[in-house]
């Protein structure tokens, strides 16, 4: 066996747990369990494959959603750019989503998985315009990540 | 530059069209099974198995393997286009292309030590003995391989926004 060898293949499984688990602590996990909404102002929205993203000034503090679906009223705090996360953009053509109707600047109301270790991220689910569209997933069946 | 290799139109054809990531994260899974089964043909071999059969043969297989890594590098571009501002910095990515580069370079010492010269002695007619260290690097090559492709390159999508 040749020492070269014998550290490579001894170092590289160590470098990606290493890897991983580093990483890990900055990856912030959605909590599924739960829905909240965020009321604010587009900054960006791109819808793409297999994730997409929009960009969002909203108030630092999520608004809870009761049951019935009622939103409660703003919680407060500095208006913070949020990272809201879509499922793929395919997956959402299938829910019938218009993306075109996203626009910057457009003021929305998005309703998703908020991050575990409440950092300003979330999951989206669910999109409601001014005009009372609602984009969102009428089968029921994003009950987890995709 | 990663914005706008992202701006590019085929990275765009992979973000946003409906076939674009469909059908280029398939083409890159068909050329990861190429590359990982044929290694792992060519590796499991030259550590004894399948048994009977000889060594001199292996070398007809490259042709093979490198159509699968062309396929995955050129298919493995386009992903990384498409998403590069993330990826550059995504920790189970930059494991997974070192993997890549070290894998490449077992395989590589694998028909440098092996695979060549076991087929020009076939071709001579003369007795081809495999070295003591290649079995270890076979091995190597196997783990290197999954390590990469089946682990870090899963972890892409689930570690790091």
């Amino acid at each position: 066996m040749k020492l070269s060898h014998a550290i490579v293949v001894i170092l590289t499984p160590l470098l990606a747990l290493a890897g991983a688990a580093s990483a890990h602590h900055s990856a912030a996990g959605y909590d599924i369990e739960s829905r909240v909404a965020i009321s604010g102002e587009v900054v960006k929205a791109s819808f793409r494959n297999p994730h997409g993203k929009i960009e969002v000034l909203a108030p630092a503090h999520a608004q809870d959603i009761s049951d019935d679906g009622e939103i409660a009223a703003v919680a407060g705090g500095e208006a913070v750019e949020w990272t809201v996360e879509t499922a793929a953009a395919n997956l959402l053509r299938r829910r019938a989503w218009d993306f075109k109707k996203v626009k910057k600047g457009d003021s929305l109301i998005l309703i998703g998985h908020p991050a575990k270790d409440g950092s300003p991220i979330l999951y989206l689910r669910e999109i409601r315009f001014p005009d009372g569209t609602v984009f969102g997933d009428p089968d029921g069946q994003d009950k987890a990540l995709d | 530059m990663l914005e706008w290799l992202e701006s590019t139109p085929i990275a765009v054809w992979v973000q946003s069209s409906l076939w674009g990531y469909p059908l280029t994260l398939s083409m890159h899974a068909i050329g990861m099974a190429i590359v990982v089964g044929l290694t792992a043909v060519i590796a499991l071999r030259l550590l004894g198995y399948p048994q009977g059969v000889p060594v001199s043969g292996l070398k007809s297989l490259t042709p093979a393997l490198l159509f699968g890594l062309g396929l995955n590098a050129l298919t493995g571009v386009f992903l990384f286009m498409a998403d590069a501002s993330r990826l550059f910095f995504n920790a189970p990515f930059q494991i997974k292309i070192l993997m890549i580069i070290i894998g490449c370079v077992l395989v590589w010492r694998l028909d440098v030590t092996v695979l060549r010269p076991a087929a020009i002695s076939a071709g001579a007619g003369t007795e081809f003995i495999l070295p003591p260290s290649v079995k270890f690097t076979a091995l190597s090559a196997i783990f290197i391989w999954w390590f990469s492709v089946v682990l870090s390159g899963r972890l892409i999508g689930y570690i790091g926004i």
